[in-house]
C-alpha cells in the first residue's frame, strides 16, 4: 500500500509539474487602438476692410498732410481725419497645421507715411479706434528730426509685423492690424497731376508652419 | 499462493505505474518545449483569455496646444481634471479603434503619450509594448510614405504606488527600450519597450507607467519619381497615418 501511495504521489507531482511549467509560459497579451494623425495643406484667407479673399482693394482717399503742421503738430486736430486705412485680417484656415505668418510691405512707398497698428488675435473687427494721434505721438516723441521721426515710425511697423510672426496661429484664429497712411506733401515734386498720383501698395504674405522659420 | 499473487499484483501496478510516470515526465518535457517555442514565435494568438495573468492599461494623449510633447513626465497630479485643459495627460477610456489626433500635424511637432499598467491578479513577469498595424494613405510611391517621417522614442519608465512615482527606471532591470523611425516597407509591428518587470524591488502593488513620443521629423523628405530627394516635407501634405493597434504582453517568468 505504501509503495502505491508513493506512486500515486509521483502521478500528481509529475501532474503539477505539467500544469506549473504549462502556465510558467503563458503570456497575457491585449490589443488596443493607437493614435491617427493627418497632414493638410496650409491655407489663409485674407479680408482687407471686410471685403473677403480680395487680390487688390484701391484707396481713393489718400490726403496729403504738411508733415510738421499736421503730422507733427496736429495743429488743424484732422489728422485723424485725413488718415486712409486698410484693415486687414489674416485668417489661418479650418484645416490648416498651426502656422506663423510672415508679413513684408513693399511697393511705391515713396511719399507716403504709413503706420501699421497690432489690433491682436481674434478680436472683434467693431472694436477697433481709428483715433491714431495719440500713438503718433507716442511713437515719434523725443525725436526731433523729420528723419528721426519717420525712422521711429517704420522702427514702430517692423515690431508690428515681428509681433504678428511671433504669433502661432491655430486652425481658425486670425490677426487684425491696420495700415494707417498719409500722403507727405512736402516729398511730392509740386505739379498739377499731384492729385492723380497712384501709389502701389504690396503686402506680402509668406506662410510656414509653426516650428518652422521663413527661409526666403 | 495468495501472498505471492498479490505481490505480483502489486510489481505489475508499480511498472505500470512508473511506465506512465515516465510517459508524463516525456509529456511535461515536450510541452514546456512547446510552449518555450510557441512563446517565442508567436505569442498574440495564444492566450487572451487567460484571466490568471491578466492586466490593464490606460491610454493617456497629451493636450499640447502647441505640439512641443511633454517636459514634466509624470501623471501625479498632471491628468486633465476638466474639458479643454491644456498642458497635462488626458486619459483615453478603452480605446479600441486609433484615436485620430485634432488638427492637421506638421513637421517638427511632438506628441507625447503614457500607459500606465496596472496588474490583475499580481502576476510576476515582464511586459512588452509593440507598436502595430501602421496605414499610410495618400501617398503617391510607397517610398513617400509618411509614416517614415515619424521618429518614436521612449521616455520615461516608472513604477507608481500610492501615488509616488519613482524616477526613470528604463536603464535599470535590464529592460529594452526602442527608439526609432517607422519604415515606409514595415507595416507591422514595431517594439516600443521589452523586459520590464511587472514588479518593482521592494516587490509591492505597482502600477508601470510607460512615457513615450512621436516626432515629426522636419527633415526626412520622400524622393521624386527618379529617385532623387525632395528638398522640403511637402509631399507628406494631404497624407493620413494610422498605427492602428499598441499591443501589451504580459508574460510570466
Amino acid at each position: 500500500m505504501r509503495r502505491l501511495g508513493i506512486v500515486i504521489t509521483l502521478v500528481i507531482l509529475a501532474l503539477v509539474a505539467i500544469i506549473s511549467s504549462t502556465y510558467a509560459w503563458l503570456t497575457y497579451v491585449q490589443q488596443k487602438g493607437f493614435v491617427g494623425v493627418e497632414t493638410h495643406e496650409m491655407t489663409i484667407i485674407v479680408d482687407v476692410n471686410e471685403y473677403l479673399d480680395i487680390q487688390s482693394l484701391s484707396l481713393d482717399d489718400l490726403a496729403f498732410i504738411d508733415y510738421e503742421n499736421d503730422f507733427v503738430l496736429d495743429q488743424t486736430n484732422t489728422l485723424n481725419l485725413m488718415a486712409s486705412s486698410w484693415l486687414i485680417k489674416l485668417e489661418s484656415s479650418n484645416t490648416s497645421p498651426l502656422a506663423k505668418h510672415k508679413i513684408t510691405l513693399d511697393g511705391q512707398l515713396n511719399g507716403l507715411i504709413y503706420l501699421l497698428i497690432y489690433e491682436g488675435m481674434n478680436g472683434e473687427p467693431t472694436e477697433i479706434s481709428y483715433a491714431y494721434d495719440d500713438l503718433v505721438q507716442l511713437i515719434i516723441s523725443g525725436y526731433v528730426t523729420k528723419e528721426e521721426q519717420l525712422g521711429a515710425i517704420s522702427a514702430h511697423n517692423q515690431l508690428v509685423l515681428d509681433e504678428i510672426y511671433k504669433q502661432v496661429f491655430a486652425p481658425g484664429d486670425y490677426v487684425l492690424f491696420q495700415i494707417v497712411i498719409w500722403g507727405d506733401y512736402d516729398e511730392l515734386s509740386l505739379d498739377d497731376s499731384y492729385l492723380d498720383v497712384s501709389f502701389e501698395f504690396v503686402l506680402y504674405i509668406e506662410s510656414v508652419n509653426s516650428k518652422g522659420e521663413v527661409t526666403s | 499462493m495468495m501472498e505471492k499473487e498479490r505481490q505480483r499484483k502489486y510489481r505489475k501496478l508499480i511498472i505500470s505505474s512508473i511506465f506512465y510516470f515516465v510517459i508524463l515526465c516525456s509529456m511535461t518535457t515536450t510541452l514546456t518545449y512547446a510552449w518555450f517555442t510557441i512563446t517565442n514565435t508567436n505569442n498574440a494568438n495564444l492566450v487572451t483569455n487567460i484571466s490568471e495573468i491578466e492586466a490593464e492599461y490606460e491610454f493617456f494623449i497629451y493636450q499640447n496646444t502647441s505640439r512641443d510633447g511633454s517636459d514634466l513626465l509624470t501623471l501625479i497630479d498632471n491628468t486633465c481634471e476638466i474639458q479643454g485643459e491644456d498642458m497635462c495627460y488626458l486619459n483615453i477610456s478603452n480605446p479600441n479603434e486609433a484615436i485620430l489626433l485634432d488638427g492637421s500635424v506638421a513637421p517638427g511637432e511632438r506628441y507625447s503619450f503614457a500607459i500606465r499598467i496596472t496588474s490583475v491578479n499580481n502576476p510576476i513577469g515582464t511586459l512588452k509594448l509593440e507598436l502595430g498595424d501602421l496605414v499610410s494613405e495618400g501617398y503617391d510611391r510607397v517610398e513617400n510614405k509618411i509614416q517614415q517621417a515619424f521618429y518614436y522614442q521612449v521616455d520615461k519608465i516608472s513604477y507608481v504606488n500610492f501615488d509616488v512615482e519613482t524616477d526613470d527606471i528604463k536603464d535599470e532591470y535590464e529592460i529594452m527600450y526602442h527608439s526609432d523611425y517607422f519604415l515606409y516597407d514595415n507595416d507591422s509591428i514595431y517594439p516600443l519597450v521589452s523586459n520590464v518587470p511587472m514588479k518593482n524591488e521592494e516587490n509591492v502593488d505597482t502600477m508601470i507607467v510607460i512615457y513615450f513620443n512621436l516626432y515629426f521629423d522636419p527633415y526626412i523628405y520622400g524622393v521624386d519619381e527618379f529617385g532623387f530627394p525632395y528638398t522640403n516635407s511637402n509631399i507628406f501634405l494631404n497624407q493620413s497615418l494610422a498605427i492602428q493597434h499598441i499591443y501589451m504582453s504580459v508574460s510570466t517568468y
